[in-house]
């Protein structure tokens, strides 16, 4: 079998040692708390977010002109040029703290107008993905030497691309309890393998179930998971990052402006976006988060209301670490539009990326470079974007 | 006599789906015989009354424009969805032929339909039944011109709207290619990744590609071969000129299908699958020769990789995926949840799709996509909720039945421990076996 290998520094941890029977001697056998370590949020908006939407561009005169009736009206303020959609309220809080900076024309190098491309690519990382299977997260987090049991989080169902890789992603929504994994452990003195899966499940479990939910009953599963999140971001010992996805983003038809289906996901993000502020605590402080999607939309709408693929779109770092600034990457008007119908690429998602784990997480940038984003020669990284 | 049992074994896990009661026994008086009985080409439908995916989709219209209240749309869709799904998933469990279904999967695997796509998911048990299972032991050549034009590969890689440029229809309204299909055609489905084509096959395939899509009225939900669509002119591919004609795009991927890098892909998919995550090179080399010396017959395939010697091996080397997982407890405990679209749902959230997949790639046949912290507390779940339920057997005799000469000491020593009262707990621990997880 060939599963996926721990990590050297998994392996060389204090907590998590293959066969470490010493480990789990003590109740808990966490590693040792790093208070200060960074923390990094990722998440993915799937469908292709309208970022015209999501941060209208108020101050470009085609703006109303080009979109009709998709123009948001009333928008929140970001900065002279930038307004934000009117659902996202707490994100507007976090931007007038000087925690937010927009990228507000992001794309993946190939714009290809494929969500599967798109997303293959921007999850691995490579202009080629077919390069290689792992995910640029994942082989991030491989090299943040980190004394965590528990790495990294996913709260996703389906095995992302982002997280495939040699460090094993756990997921508190569905860890193991004590019983279960006890027996197990029994059953698998001889698959370190499985042993490896069955730790990694059962620490999940033990840090998710700490402190109260805190959860406001009939809240969406997106929120009660990033509450979840946060929650383990503010663990001393938890998690170095959590990868979250929220769907719903294809909106070919009947999008909506202020109100409607858009502004309903829009709110969406908004609540998970304040959820993962708040159960982080004091963590926040330590915490990047990334908002990126596949690919913005057409800057027109469409014949049915709707939006269909377009080129760049909206991504967003934010976060109590992030260092307040100026748009990341360019904004190229609206006035000359990529294939004559999207909006023109300002910022290669791959530069944001780079800096992020460069300035926040301190991996070096031969180390980016070669290993994390091998062919990303074209998308110099971006600098300034963490507190000191 | 020990041996042939642990061959029965072998057969009834790694090309079945997991043993049923007394399966072991039956495969092992003649393991390859038992398998290949299985790959019979002249089988019966396996649903006599299942709608046509034509009838599906003009269903789909039809509630479209009558049902005014969104609820009742959506629900009718759930509804229908889990119709066609559900008895799948209690035909795997249940099927006297599981290589037959094993290999059945494989192809839809092979030719998946990515979720997402307008009513694809819908049709995609349809697709199977029409364009897979006709083929499954018969020419490749076959399977790969039916899949490609049937609706819902044409909706799922976005044929439909691809119109060429110098077309009738492209002059009149402005319209282009969408080359969706003809690259996932070349790059999934015939040639592979690395098979020798650039970008100017893509490209021209595309234009040879112009013309299917889906009718409209009476042919609507069918396939129509539209000449006010088609880019004029001859097509020039993997230097192969083809002139214009109006089976010139079939006759392209059925050429596509019988070429030597479509079978060295394909052999290494089905060793992959059956064999290992890093398949043995003798085997892939066999396969390949075999599909080439018998111009893609399937059924000479399949005889190959059952007959080849690597595939007995005792070592398990493949970890099961969810759907196999799932299948395998409910064959072994000779059941089924009271509510058989539970499988559907347990296999999504362990990541996996029972038809149709996230991309045009299909699921993962490697363990790294399946041996995850998550996915293995969620087989435990599974297991404990499920294993035990009105099953018949105790836990020895489940072990015995799934396992038979493979179940190893320690699991039946620790499943022994707890045979007294924990049941629940002793049919989880053999489903979370070592030698249960993997085939």
């Amino acid at each position: 079998m060939n599963l996926p290998h721990p990590t050297r520094r998994s392996v060389l941890a204090g907590g998590l040692a293959l066969g470490g029977a010493a480990c789990w001697a003590s109740p808990m056998g966490w590693g040792v708390p790093q208070p200060e370590r960074p923390r990094l949020v990722v998440l993915a908006l799937e469908g292709g977010a309208d970022g015209l939407s999501l941060a209208p561009p108020v101050g470009d005169g085609a703006y109303h002109g080009l979109r009709g009736k998709l123009a948001v009206r009333d928008p929140l303020r970001f900065d002279a040029d930038f307004g934000l959609h009117p659902e996202l309220k707490q994100l507007a809080g976090m931007a007038e703290a000087g925690e937010v900076r927009l990228a507000p024309a992001a794309a993946s190098p190939s714009l290809s107008r494929s969500h599967f491309w798109e997303q293959d690519v921007l999850q691995s990382g490579l202009a080629d993905p077919k390069a290689m299977q792992s995910g640029w997260l994942n082989r991030a987090v491989a090299h943040m030497g980190t004394e965590a049991r528990v790495q990294a989080v996913t709260l996703d169902a389906a095995a992302m691309r982002a997280t495939a890789g040699e460090v094993a992603f756990a997921s508190p929504s569905a860890g193991l309890d004590a019983n279960m994994a006890w027996r197990l452990k029994e059953l698998y003195r001889n698959e370190p393998e499985l042993l490896r899966l069955v730790e990694v499940s059962q620490a999940a479990q033990e840090l998710a179930s700490r402190g109260h939910a805190g959860a406001a009953s009939g809240e969406p599963g997106e929120v009660v998971n990033a509450r979840k999140a946060g929650r383990l971001l503010a663990s001393p010992d938890g998690p170095s990052t959590v990868y979250l996805t929220l769907g719903g983003f294809d909106t070919h038809e009947n999008q909506g402006a202020d109100g409607g289906q858009l502004a309903g996901r829009l709110h969406l993000v908004d609540a998970v976006l304040g959820a993962l502020k708040t159960e982080s605590g004091p963590a926040w402080a330590q915490t990047a988060v990334i908002v990126f999607t596949e690919f913005g939309r057409t800057v027109r709408p469409n014949g049915d209301g709707g939006t269909d693929h377009g080129a760049a779109g909206t991504a967003l770092l934010l976060g109590g670490a992030v260092k307040a600034g100026g748009l990341l990457g360019d904004w190229p008007t609206l006035a000359r539009l990529h294939d004559g119908r999207d909006l023109r690429p300002g910022l290669d998602l791959r530069s944001l990326f780079k800096g992020v784990l460069h300035e926040h997480w301190g991996l070096p940038k031969r180390l980016l470079e070669t290993e994390i984003f091998p062919d990303s020669a074209s998308a110099p990284l971006l600098t300034g974007l963490a507190r000191g | 006599m020990t041996d042939k049992r642990l061959l029965g074994a072998i057969a009834t896990t790694r090309f079945g789906l997991g043993a049923r009661a007394g399966e072991i026994d039956e495969a092992a008086g003649d393991p390859i015989g038992w398998v290949l009985a299985q790959t019979d080409r002249a089988t019966a439908p396996r649903w006599p009354g299942a709608l046509h995916s034509s009838e599906l989709l003009n269903e789909a219209r039809r509630i479209g424009e009558m049902e005014p209240v969104a609820r009742l749309r959506h629900e009718w869709f759930a509804v229908t969805l889990r119709g066609e799904q559900a008895p799948e998933a209690v035909h795997a469990c249940t099927t006297a032929a599981p290589f037959r279904e094993r290999w059945a999967m494989f192809w839809r695997n092979h030719f998946a339909l990515k979720l997402g796509a307008s009513f694809v998911d819908l049709i995609g048990t349809a697709f199977a039944r029409e364009a897979l299972d006709p083929h499954l032991f018969g020419r490749f050549e076959d399977m790969a011109a039916a899949a490609a034009r049937h609706p819902a590969m044409l909706m799922s890689l976005d044929q439909v709207g691809s119109v060429g440029p110098n077309s009738t229809l492209g002059r009149a309204h402005n319209r282009g290619l969408n080359e969706n299909l003809a690259r996932e055609t070349l790059e999934l489905h015939t040639l592979g990744v690395k098979g020798g084509y650039d970008q100017g096959d893509v490209t021209e395939l595309a234009k040879a590609l112009t013309g299917w899509s889906l009718g409209e009225g009476v042919m609507h939900g069918r396939f129509v071969n539209d000449p006010a669509r088609r880019e004029p002119g001859p097509r020039r591919i993997l230097n192969q000129t083809w002139p214009e004609t109006d089976d010139r795009a079939e006759q392209i991927v059925r050429t596509l299908a019988r070429k030597p890098a479509t079978a060295e892909h394909l052999a290494v998919k089905l060793a992959r699958h059956f064999v290992a995550d890093e398949p043995p090179a003798d085997l892939v080399k066999g396969l390949r020769t075999t599909f080439l010396s018998t111009g893609g017959d399937l059924g000479a395939v399949a005889k190959a990789l059952v007959t080849a010697p690597e595939a007995w091996v005792r070592e398990q080397r493949k970890f099961k995926t969810p759907v196999e997982f799932v299948t395998s407890v409910h064959r072994a405990a000779g059941t089924l949840p009271e509510e058989p679209a539970t499988m559907l749902g347990a296999v999504r959230d362990m990541g996996q799709l029972w038809f149709c997949a996230r991309t045009p790639d299909g699921h993962s046949d490697r363990a790294a996509a399946w041996a995850t912290p998550q996915g293995l507390a969620l087989r435990a779940h599974y297991a404990w909720t499920h294993a035990h339920k009105s099953a018949a057997l105790d836990s020895r005799e489940f072990t015995q039945t799934a396992l038979g000469p493979l179940a190893q000491g320690r699991t039946k020593a620790t499943v022994a421990s707890r045979a007294g009262g924990d049941r629940p707990n002793a049919f989880a621990l053999v489903a979370m076996s070592p030698e249960f997880q993997r085939r």
